[in-house]
């Protein structure tokens, strides 16, 4: 974590509930949470209401489907943390080895045809935005997407290249894979509103 | 914006695993403020997606569009 105010936390209160939960888990608290209460009016508030929604919110997409997706931003966007933390969460429903197929190789990894064509489409969305054209929303149409399940995959992509960046740029700490493991309990629990 | 803030917001939102200590030590230095650091950090990631966001709900948009 590249600013200590948002590893301790700011204000009493904060870094008092900062050092409590990661006494009561038994594992230091992930960088992306101690963003989520950070500067919570100008930023954490908003975004978490924001990811809660993209994450979390009614679609025709699972729990899993959006957190691969996440996952799959995060290795676009070179955010190894991100991988790590949406890879455990989807692997709480989706195998293992389906998340690992996937992230070396997304095209011919054992997902559904609809998720397929959702992470083309977040492919270009992600890392060639200036090429992203109307023939690259049809094709995830005529793939058999509805309109509503590729804005919400837009939506997972959206906040997905803003958290990977200010992951990136914080240089949040690795967790372990046990830990990793134990904060996708969490997240599947509590969501990513605050 | 000058830099140190114009460089750091700009490899935020092209290549933010690129960012260095050496950067946002220099953004703080030159801020002497956390917060400000952070707000230049957020709002570069923001402008990214963002950006993409409006570009992808436009050409969902005209695909739609153009098959009614």
């Amino acid at each position: 974590m590249r600013l200590n105010e948002v590893e301790r936390g700011d204000g009493l209160a904060n870094r008092l509930l900062i050092k409590f939960i990661s006494m009561v888990s038994g594992m230091r608290l992930p960088g992306a949470a101690r963003v989520a209460f950070y500067h919570k009016d100008f930023f954490g508030g908003p975004m978490g209401a924001w990811t809660q929604a993209a994450m979390r919110g009614p679609s025709s997409w699972s729990v899993a489907e959006r957190e691969l997706m996440a996952c799959m931003v995060a290795k676009w966007n070179a955010c190894a943390f991100c991988v790590g933390a949406h890879g455990a969460i989807a692997a709480k429903d989706m195998q293992r080895p389906v998340i690992d197929e996937a992230t070396s190789n997304f095209r011919t990894a054992k997902i559904s045809a609809h998720l397929k064509s959702a992470l083309l489409f977040l492919e270009v969305m992600t890392l060639r935005p200036d090429q992203l054209k109307a023939q690259h929303a049809r094709a995830a149409l005529n793939a058999g997407l509805s309109r509503q399940a590729l804005t919400d995959a837009i939506a997972v992509g959206a906040v997905f290249n803003i958290v990977t960046r200010y992951a990136n740029a914080l240089d949040f700490a690795m967790p372990t894979p046990d830990e990793f493991d134990r904060a996708a309990e969490m997240l599947l629990k509590r969501g990513y509103g605050s | 914006m000058e830099a140190p803030f114009d460089d750091l917001a700009r490899l935020v939102g092209e290549a933010a695993h690129r960012v260095t200590n050496a950067q946002v030590s220099s953004v703080l230095a030159a801020t002497g403020s956390e917060k400000a650091t952070f707000e230049i950090i957020a709002a570069a990631a923001l402008g990214a997606g963002l950006s993409r966001w409006d570009r992808a709900v436009k050409v969902l948009v005209e695909a739609t569009d153009a098959s009614e």
